[in-house]
């Protein structure tokens, strides 16, 4: 009688855990690369004004002028094998980073044509000014910004400090567990939305 | 009257006033209860006790001279030390000889007697040095406290200090971090302050550049830059005699005059000149202004206008030629002071010793004696005595700018140039701060100096916008 009961017990053990197992669903569509834009151009343009505004009549040449708006590429793969991996894109962050410096620049010879319009002196075309930064620096202003001016980007280690990576994911239907921490999801055609605390991720099927 | 009544009168005043006069005759002392037993290690070996007064505040440490003589003693930074009533006497490279208590630690909940803080003549290698300090009471045994960063300076002593305890690399000299110490409230004292070199307009450090500040009597700079276009372009000399004027005489009778004249007194305007900037002699400011002219409100029309052909900024407006404070003149009448920013001084000074630089021959001055007015008169600026190199330029105070003070310095490069650092201190809290804080940051200029020509560096590259748009209209 005992024997039959522990068979029994046995017996309803493992038929609740198939059903664990089974009621797990994979999701088929989230297999695939995905792609979205960690967007940078609040910082940098709040960066650009800092710096600028350290100069008399800095406030009169806005970064939003001068600065396009900025963002680097992250690309996420899911793959059929439950693999994921993650990365900035090669490449991206460096065209940020020269497209902030140019505008940079150009906000800087805007502020100089300003200054020397408002000490007095004959007013310049924005390439005077820059024949004049040149001559006091030794370099263009584009240099200058690269080699000393402000950093307008977050360094590039703490950007793949976040985005960077790569394990296992396991999907339900309502959330994907990215090495056991779970995030809940949604697709909606082309697009995949995380919802993670700190805020959402979209990506768009790459 | 009988004579012996008068006598024993007398002996009877005389006993009774005697005995209360002895102690006012005694030496006037301040008793200190912040005491630290500083241990002092030198190259890492066994520490000996510093005794330090921490004054007024924790950690404005005063540190036993005696204490840190017989620390140091056999190291390559010892140093002899004798103190007399009211000078001490500091020998470089010279071992110490102990009187005896050195090293002694304060007592637990102790308390430590000293005549109060005054401006005692140091001498170190025969130089006069002017620095604030305690001297302890009695005679052969007498011991001086002074600042721990004063001391640093002048001995060139690298030194770190935390919780307790010194260490000290006696292979190394004094160095100063002034971009580490920012972050620590460094310059939370002032209200702005800069250091640069004027001869290359290169910029090492600046605190609140920008910001339009009252600057007292550095305003007499610029009035100083007023006469000598005044005298370059025919319309007074150098040698002219000049007239007090009433407004100057009356000015000199106030709480602000310094010098006493009286109105149709005869001196002349190299005279006038040296009061002005070695006493700060807001009367002979406005005779000078006067006398170039015709009137006090035509010279600062000129100073204005002088601003703005050296492009300074709107922030810099000139009220006056001596830096007082006036009051304007509508219904709701306004205190308002000379202002400019540490930036637009770091230029009016480039200019200044660029166009005339014969101003240190009067600023670098000790004493002047003024033979029109028979008075012999000493320069406010202790850091002539200090720093070696310093050549001037101006004290300022009022209650609104605090204490301010602009200075130069020659010093070499690497390669043996000289050139002529400048800082700029606008705000302190009082003359002590505004002449260690000048100090440590004249010193740091002089570290960058010579790293920066060592390394080859050459012109330094701008730190940020307004440096590089004033170094690119300094090119027209």
């Amino acid at each position: 009688m005992i024997l039959l009961l522990l068979v029994i017990l046995a017996l309803a053990v493992i038929a609740g855990l198939l059903a664990l197992k089974l009621s797990r669903r994979e999701d088929p569509r989230l297999a695939g690369a995905w792609q979205m834009r960690a967007e940078l151009t609040d910082t940098a343009r709040t960066r650009a004004d800092t710096w600028l505004q350290r100069a008399a009549l800095g406030e009169q040449v806005p970064a939003a002028q001068y600065l396009p708006t900025l963002s680097v590429t992250v690309r996420l793969t899911l793959s059929p094998d439950g693999s994921w991996s993650r990365e900035i894109r090669d490449g991206d962050y460096e065209s940020a980073r020269t497209a902030a410096e140019r505008g940079l620049a150009k906000a800087l010879r805007e502020l100089l044509r300003l200054r020397i319009a408002d000490s007095g002196r004959p007013p310049e075309t924005a390439a005077e000014a820059e024949e004049r930064i040149r001559r006091v620096l030794g370099m263009s202003t584009e240099d200058y910004m690269r080699e000393y001016g402000p950093a307008l980007l977050p360094p590039l280690s703490q950007m793949r400090a976040v985005y960077d990576g790569s394990g296992t994911y396991l999907a339900d239907g309502e959330t994907i567990s990215f090495d056991g921490e779970a995030v809940r999801y949604l697709m909606d055609g082309q697009f995949l939305v995380l919802l993670r605390p700190e805020g959402a991720e979209v990506y768009e099927r790459a | 009257m009988n004579v012996r009544k008068e006598l024993a009168a007398l002996l009877l005043v005389l006993c009774l006033v005697l005995p209360l006069a002895r102690p006012a005759c005694a030496e006037a002392t301040v008793t200190h209860q912040q005491l630290e037993n500083l241990l002092l290690s030198v190259d890492g070996n066994d520490p000996k006790t510093v005794r330090t007064i921490h004054y007024s505040y924790d950690y404005n440490r005063y540190v036993s001279l005696r204490d840190m003589a017989a620390a140091l003693s056999g190291t390559a930074r010892h140093f002899d030390l004798s103190i007399t009533n009211d000078q001490v006497y500091i020998t470089t490279g010279k071992d110490y000889t102990p009187i005896g208590g050195e090293g002694e630690p304060f007592p637990d909940s102790g308390v430590y007697a000293t005549r109060p803080l005054a401006l005692y003549l140091i001498w170190l290698d025969g130089r006069e040095l002017h620095y604030q300090s305690f001297l302890s009471p009695g005679a052969s045994d007498r011991d001086c406290f002074m600042s721990l960063t004063d001391l640093a300076m002048q001995l060139d002593l690298s030194l770190e200090v935390s919780a307790g305890s010194m260490r000290l690399n006696s292979r190394e000299g004094f160095t100063i971090d002034l971009d580490t110490l920012r972050e620590g409230g460094f310059y939370y004292e002032i209200h702005s302050g800069l250091v640069g070199d004027a001869t290359t307009g290169a910029i090492y450090t600046a605190w609140e550049p920008m910001l339009s500040v009252p600057i007292a009597s550095t305003t007499k700079l610029m009035s100083f830059i007023i006469i000598m276009d005044a005298a370059a372009d025919g319309e007074i000399k150098l040698s002219d005699s000049v007239t007090i004027p009433e407004e100057a005489a009356r000015l000199s009778r106030t709480a602000d005059g310094v010098i006493y004249m009286e109105a149709g007194q005869v001196s002349n305007v190299t005279e006038l000149l040296c009061a002005m900037l070695v006493l700060s002699s807001n009367e002979s400011a406005t005779a000078l202004a006067v006398h170039t002219c015709g009137s006090e409100a035509a010279f600062v029309e000129r100073m204005n206008r002088k601003a703005q052909a050296l492009g300074l900024s709107e922030g810099t407006v000139f009220y006056n030629c001596n830096g007082l404070p006036v009051y304007t003149d509508n219904l709701a009448a306004t205190k308002v002071q000379n202002r400019m920013s540490a930036y637009d001084m770091f230029e009016l000074v480039r200019y200044l010793l660029d166009t005339y630089p014969e101003v240190t021959r009067i600023t670098s001055l000790r004493t002047v004696t003024l033979e029109s007015f028979g008075v012999t008169i000493a320069n406010t600026n202790t850091l002539l005595y200090n720093l070696p190199g310093v050549v001037g330029l101006k004290t300022g105070t009022t209650n609104m700018s605090g204490a301010c003070l602009v200075t130069a310095m020659e010093a070499q490069d690497a390669s043996g140039e000289t050139h002529m650092l400048v800082s700029i201190e606008f705000g302190a809290e009082d003359s002590t701060v505004r002449t260690t804080l000048s100090e440590e940051m004249l010193r740091y200029g002089m570290q960058m100096l010579r790293e920066q020509s060592a390394s080859g560096a050459g012109a330094t590259v701008p730190v940020d916008a307004e440096e590089l748009i004033r170094a690119a209209l300094r090119g027209f």
